[in-house]
């Protein structure tokens, strides 16, 4: 129960903008997780199917089989890329909403300005933490996912390159 | 005169020589006259002796009593002074009193006025209006200060005191948004806070009403308050430990149709932008994915191809094109797809120009309200921040609506291009397989 309430106190005082970020890092994760699920343990399966498939077939060489190579690599390599830009856009959009969020704290900053003059430090306070705990949370939402983008997009071009390799384009016997 | 005088005289004396025959008569007469009168000198004299003694000791008796009396008075004397000393003392300690009752008296009726407007700004008037009327009389009395004024008031403090630190329910009056007076059920927090049904009211001292506010807090306060009570558990309570000041304040702070406002007509410029760019970003949407089922369609039956959707279109361009004629269906197939292009991708452009330029746009209204704010400050000086603030909401606003427009349009940017992007990439690499594969099925 006390931890809610820090959650809430958290988000309260970083106003409206860090749920939105909260969305986002959700999002975010959900989509790095799935890839990564997806690559560590439906993807070799797939590719098992695709190259016993491939091989089972008697024409390997024709123009009719290249095309058909050439589908399929592209159909699985866009099944190994599937999300990825949109994690990648994510991660851009953090620092944005983190950057959004500073600047509507600083609106309530100014807005108390012109309330009540600027000698009141503590009711400047919450456009304070407004500005500044959003900008944080951002930069901590996007460097966590800045390694997944580029981890997982190596992984997704390394495995699609190696499974090019395994369609084998030969002379059938 | 003198002739009535000389003849009474005569009068008096012609008898006297008519008496007197010889002088020997006379003399004897006059010696015996002189004896006698000797006699009674002497006689009167020895009376007169006598009555001197007596006199004598009379003032002896006197001055004897005269002095016991004097020393009977001695000690009367010292009481009468003592007396004296006591009333002189107890005539000062009577001022003195006096006096302290005069501090006293005046102590109360300032504390009195003091607390009369305490009590004004208090919650709990609302609750129990009569009391300032009670205590102003109190405040306001110029005799002397009784007992009774000042148990009325101790006990009127020690009310305000215990009540205050109360959660209550009450009934009262409160004034709507609307200005129309209704009776509610009132819930107060101590002097902090008061609901009513979950609205946040504010205690105004001049007039003593219940004001619902026009601008409430968050939606979750709200809640909290109209649940208050209900539940057993620990729950979460939001009171205004300034007494209504910062709710009063809060009333002040700017709604979207103000907010809009203080963007200016670059904020306007950005909304439109923004409104603009999410629109084409729905239809792009839209359209994209009804082009996947429809080519998700065709896939399901290659033999007809249909001419609504790209895939169809491709396959119609390479339909009379043999087989056999590799190079030639290769060209075929790349034309047709690369005449679907421009189609699949309209708007993108378009969208992601739109969330380029939303910040920058911010930007610029950013440094226009800047210009204002130097513009108040050299004429007014940067001695009244408010008359500053109008071009600094200007320049915040702005930066916010540039923000808010292009966070979104980027995501959607991304999506749409996702989307056209994978589309392409089927029709382009894809499309000679899925002919290949057809051929193959039906060479069989």
């Amino acid at each position: 129960m006390n931890q809610v309430y820090q959650i809430t106190d958290f988000m309260a005082q970083g106003g409206e903008v860090l749920w939105l970020l909260f969305a986002t890092c959700l999002l975010l994760w959900f989509l790095i997780l799935e890839r990564a699920i997806f690559l560590r343990f439906v993807w070799p399966r797939r590719a098992e199917k695709v190259v016993s498939a491939w091989q089972a077939r008697i024409d390997r060489d024709s123009w009719r089989a290249r095309r058909i190579r050439e589908a399929l690599v592209s159909e699985n390599s866009m099944a190994l890329h599937a999300g990825i830009p949109l994690i990648k856009v994510l991660v851009v959009l953090c620092p944005l909403l983190g950057l959004l969020g500073t600047v509507v704290g600083m609106v309530g900053v100014f807005e108390v300005i012109a309330v009540s003059g600027n000698d009141d430090a503590q009711a400047m306070a919450s456009g304070i933490y407004r500005a500044t705990i959003p900008t944080m949370a951002g930069l901590v939402v996007a460097l966590t996912g800045i390694y997944f983008t580029v981890r997982l997009r190596q992984l997704a071009d390394r495995a699609a390159s190696k499974l090019q390799g395994r369609l084998v384009l030969e002379v059938a016997a | 005169m003198r002739i009535t005088l000389l003849i009474a005289l005569l009068i008096l004396v012609a008898p006297a020589y008519a008496q007197i025959d010889n002088l020997d008569a006379l003399l004897r007469s006059v010696e015996e006259q002189q004896q006698e009168q000797r006699q009674l000198n002497q006689q009167r004299e020895r009376e007169f002796l006598a009555d001197k003694q007596r006199q004598q000791q009379l003032l002896i008796e006197a001055r004897r009593d005269f002095e016991r009396q004097q020393q009977e008075n001695q000690p009367l004397l010292q009481v009468t002074e003592a007396n004296a000393r006591e009333i002189e003392r107890l005539e000062q300690e009577l001022a003195s009193v006096v006096e302290d009752m005069g501090d006293i008296s005046s102590g109360f009726r300032e504390f009195a006025g003091d607390f009369s407007a305490v009590l004004q700004e208090s919650m709990l008037t609302a609750q129990l209006p009569a009391r300032s009327a009670q205590l102003r009389e109190l405040a306001d009395a110029t005799t002397q200060v009784t007992i009774e004024e000042i148990q009325s008031l101790w006990l009127l403090v020690q009310e305000e005191m215990t009540k205050a630190g109360k959660v209550t329910r009450f009934p009262a009056e409160i004034v709507e948004t609307s200005g129309a007076t209704v009776p509610a059920e009132v819930l107060r927090v101590g002097v902090f806070t008061a609901w009513a049904g979950g609205l946040f009211l504010r205690y105004v001292p001049e007039t003593g009403e219940l004001l619902a506010l026009s601008q409430q807090p968050p939606a979750r306060y709200r809640t909290a308050a109209a649940d208050f009570g209900k539940q057993t558990t620990p729950q979460m309570m939001a009171i205004d430990p300034t007494r209504g000041s910062l709710l009063g304040v809060m009333t002040y702070t700017p709604d979207l149709r103000d907010r809009i406002e203080q963007g200016g007509t670059i904020g306007l410029i950005i909304i439109g932008l923004g409104v603009f760019g999410a629109l084409l970003t729905l239809w792009r949407l839209a359209a994209l994915t009804l082009l996947t089922r429809k080519i998700r369609k065709q896939l399901d039956n290659i033999d007809t191809p249909v001419a609504d959707n790209p895939l169809g279109r491709v396959l119609m361009s390479v339909s009379e094109v043999a087989d056999q004629e590799e190079e030639l269906l290769q060209l075929k197939l790349d034309e047709a797809v690369l005449a679907e292009m421009p189609a699949i991708e309209r708007g993108n452009g378009l969208i992601k120009l739109f969330a380029a330029i939303s910040p920058l746009l911010g930007l610029l209204g950013t440094v226009t309200g800047m210009i204002l704010t130097f513009q108040a400050i050299s004429l007014f000086g940067t001695g009244d921040p408010k008359l500053m603030a109008g071009g600094i909401s200007q320049a915040l606003m702005t930066t916010v609506f540039g923000l808010v427009v292009a966070i979104p349009l980027l995501f959607g940017h991304s999506v749409v291009a996702y989307l056209s992007r994978g589309m392409i990439q089927r029709l382009d690499e894809q499309c000679a397989g899925v002919l290949a594969r057809h051929a193959e099925q039906q060479d069989g």
